[in-house]
């Protein structure tokens, strides 16, 4: 084949082999994709590039690591407070303001002495037509905590340890005494770690005693501020010395809500009966039992939380034998007899949120020097309470979303009480009747703001020191500011 | 003739924006780690986080308030019975125990499906199997969706909770008492993942690739109430959900995705993980199928067995797939989504 043959079969060869118009369309597309391919890969690639970490950023982050780990020793050994077990440290203080249209004088006996919201008692200085104060009706600090946890099925051990600041009485300015009020340990023998089993707890200590709702009640039960007046009267309200059994049976889960109801809750103690802080002074031990029945209904049912409650002391005290007005004792009269010391109780409970109530009776029935001997004492009181919540504080569901900020959801809380104090059943018009009408505002986690209005008429026998059979009138408001930690 | 016809729709445009509530309240049955106001794994949650509800309702003033309940299930059951919330997010036990009592609820939406169980163990656990560990020591949080699942689990291994020693441990609690070595096990859902990540524990079982009917199973609800007397706005929330549902089915966005619902704390190599192997549009699917109501009615009886409701509760009328019907035809989603029977295979 010639050199010019082959050069024109080549280039026929080259003329059959070349690509159509629209072939080259299709390439020149497929180049463009694999260019756009390619620079999205190289992008990629100075991204990875860009974010890989190089020796440089390793020996950074461990160096912070190291800084941080002095810096968080340093503050736990100087700035934080250490103790051998977990602790949670709580407290709380309410400060008020209180008016009364009756003026507080230190004599008294005119029947002047109004003191319904208890400020007077709390700080009994020496005044004189007094008709509004500032106050500061308590503080306290508490300490609790684990002894020993149980993981597995919590049989825990647990301590509590109460200090409660009040004022204290006499002309004397600014004396307060932290006074220990709790000082308990609590163990669990049943298993805890299950809502739907029964619940068994031994308190040893000092501790308030587990008698009708008043005395162990939450501001969720009693939005009043003061405390009804059987409470201090009948001493149920003071701590004890002992060791009492807390538990329930009967239990009826609501997985639905996670809501645990017992249809029997017990309570049954030995006590000192001696008040708090001292050894007893007699050598009975005084019984405090409790039974509350609570219907076994699943969170929805509008029965739920109804609950019937019965409680009974049976104690002996020591009683002073009766003297002149020189302070000899009377003829015939021993020094100190040993007398009966009892307290019944009965009490309903419904609180149905958003709707509340609640009402207690409670009979004490005490000997009392008389003459030679003793004689039984017997007093009443009736408390009822009814308050509506407008705002979500009280579900739990609600105290616990998720939040940024200091969120707390808000409420408003009226209520009224009417409270009945009789000190003693066999002297008619001898009573003391408190209306109460209120409202609470909660506005943060661990604050309230109350106002309380009082109406007090306290009626006293034709035989009584100072009597007023129509009752000496007391209108008083308070306004407090509770707050915790 | 033409001014009274101006005041009669003048009148029904004011009667019809009177008739409008202020405000939709929206609660989710989980929180972010460390408390934070994010949620994972639903298209919900990813429609929160993008704004998108807030914005389909802004044109009407209509504010949208977001919960986000520590107490999950139990605590959006009891804001709802105390008129709290009118729309809801959460899993297929607390919904039914909160129907047996009584709540008003309907189901809207699958919003969650197939959320997967996890049984984990110290590092150092000899277990190789959920046998191994018979008689030994099991911490569950019980009353949440998780029983059911496990149980469903247990018997699939011929075991019941009787042959464990088992304990009722919340999440956080059950790790603690598991690092403490105080329990042999414990079972959980993502949470329990992502602690694998962290270290001192090891999957010894999960539900990945597993039978679907293991799984867990949560939904979009709202009150029966708000439902009846604003279909409109029910039907608005659940074009947005599905819209949001189709977006999260597509496979070219599952890192996209993932990354979105890292800002509920978890690390992105939690859901990569909880979710290899699985499309993302049987999970993510808003569709009311024959396998979810059977899901639902297998839960009801199983709840009963195990004593966590006292009375048998119908799921008949509990669920409505007309808004999710109606969202897809509109948006032309016939095809996305498969629809599963009753024993979770595919129907068509």
């Amino acid at each position: 084949m010639s050199r010019s043959t082959s050069i024109l079969s080549l280039a026929l060869l080259a003329i059959a082999a070349a690509p159509a118009a629209d072939d080259i369309a299709t390439l020149e597309q497929r180049i463009q994709v694999l260019e756009k391919s390619q620079k999205d890969l190289l992008d990629r690639i100075r991204s990875l590039l860009d974010s890989q970490v190089v020796q440089e950023d390793v020996q950074g982050v461990t160096n912070s690591l190291e800084s941080f780990k002095y810096q968080y020793q340093r503050d736990r050994e100087t700035k934080s407070p250490v103790s051998v077990r977990g602790i949670t440290i709580t407290g709380g203080l309410a400060a008020r303001y209180a008016a009364t249209n009756r003026s507080k004088t230190s004599a008294g006996a005119d029947g002047k002495g109004g003191n319904a919201n208890g400020t007077a008692s709390a700080n009994p200085a020496i005044v004189n037509g007094r008709n509004n104060t500032f106050d500061v009706a308590g503080a306290f600090v508490n300490f609790s905590g684990s002894l020993y946890r149980d993981y597995a099925e919590g049989r825990n051990l647990t301590f509590n340890l109460r200090f409660d600041g009040t004022p204290q009485t006499g002309a004397a300015i600014g004396n307060s005494f932290a006074n220990l009020t709790n000082a308990n340990v609590v163990y669990s023998p049943l298993p805890t770690t299950s809502q739907d089993i029964d619940r068994l707890t031994i308190t040893l200590g000092q501790q308030t005693l587990p008698f009708g709702l008043e005395a162990n009640t939450t501001e969720e039960l009693r939005p009043v501020i003061n405390s009804a007046q059987f409470v201090g009267a009948t001493g149920v309200g003071r701590r004890e010395i002992g060791l009492v059994f807390r538990g329930d049976f009967g239990i009826t889960y609501d997985y639905g809500y996670n809501y645990r109801s017992s249809l029997i809750s017990y309570n049954f103690g030995l006590v000192n009966g001696n008040g708090p802080n001292r050894a007893d002074d007699n050598d009975y031990k005084d019984i405090i039992a409790r039974v509350d029945v609570k219907l076994p209904t699943e969170y929805n049912s509008w029965l739920r939380e109804l609950r019937l409650g019965v409680s009974y002391y049976h104690g002996r005290q020591v009683i002073a034998g009766a003297t002149n007005a020189a302070g000899a004792l009377l003829p015939g009269a021993s020094t100190y007899y040993e007398g009966a010391r009892k307290r019944y109780g009965l009490d309903l409970y419904y609180n149905h949120f958003p709707f509340g109530f609640t009402y207690e009776f409670v009979r004490s029935v005490d000997d009392v020097a008389a003459g030679s001997s003793t004689t039984e004492r017997r007093g009443n009181s009736h408390t009822a309470t009814l308050f509506y919540s407008f705002g979500s504080q009280f579900l739990a569901s609600q105290r616990n979303v998720g939040a940024f900020d200091d969120y707390w959801p808000k409420t408003w809380q009226p209520f009224v009480r009417f409270d009945r104090w009789d000190p003693d059943i066999k002297i008619s018009g001898n009573h003391t009747d408190i209306y109460t009408v209120g409202l609470n505002a909660f506005f943060a986690e661990t604050t309230k703001a109350q106002l309380n209005l009082t109406h007090k008429r306290e009626k006293l026998p034709s035989g009584a020191a100072r009597p007023n059979t129509a009752g000496f009138i007391t209108n008083e408001i308070i306004a407090q500011l509770q707050y915790g930690f | 003739m033409i001014r009274l016809l101006l005041l009669i729709l003048l009148v029904q445009a004011l009667a019809g924006a009177a008739d409008r509530p202020a405000e939709i309240r929206i609660g989710f049955a989980t929180i972010g780690l460390q408390g934070q106001q994010r949620a994972a794994l639903s298209p919900i949650s990813t429609a929160h986080q993008l704004g998108l509800v807030d914005k389909a309702f802004a044109a009407d003033g209509i504010r949208i308030s977001w919960t986000f309940f520590k107490g999950a299930g139990p605590a959006v059951n009891e804001a709802i019975a105390n008129g709290q919330l009118d729309v809801a997010w959460q899993g297929d036990l607390p919904a039914i125990v909160g129907r047996a009592g009584g709540l008003r609820t309907k189901i809207v939406a699958a919003c969650g499906l197939r959320g997967n169980s996890y049984l984990v163990v110290p590092v150092a656990s000899p277990a190789k199997s959920i046998t191994d560990l018979v008689g030994k020591r099991i911490g569950m949080f019980k009353g949440t969706n998780l029983q059911l699942s496990v149980g469903k689990i247990l018997a699939a291994n011929h075991l019941t909770e009787r042959d464990f020693r088992s304990i009722n441990l919340d999440t956080s609690s059950g790790l603690a008492a598991m690092l403490a070595g105080e329990i042999d096990g414990l079972w959980g859902g993502l949470e329990l993942h992502h602690l694998t990540n962290v270290g001192g524990v090891r999957i010894l079982y999960d539900t990945r690739g597993a039978d679907p009917v293991l799984t867990r199973q949560t939904h979009l609800l709202v009150t029966a109430d708000f439902a009846s007397a604003h279909p409109d706005l029910v039907q608005r929330l659940v074009d947005v959900v599905v819209r949001q549902a189709a977006w999260e089915s597509d496979e070219s966005h599952r890192e996209e995705l993932f990354r979105l619902w890292t800002e509920s704390g978890f690390p992105i190599i939690t859901f990569v993980s909880d979710f290899a192997g699985t499309a993302l549009r049987d999970r993510q699917s808003p569709l009311i199928d024959p396998f979810l109501i059977n899901q639902y009615r297998q839960s009801a009886a199983t709840a009963l067995a195990q004593k966590l409701i006292r009375t048998p509760v119908s799921i008949d009328g509990w669920f409505d797939p007309t808004y999710v019907e109606r969202a897809v035809r509109e948006q032309g989603l016939e095809k996305l989504w498969t629809t599963y029977g009753e024993d979770g295979k595919p129907v068509r």
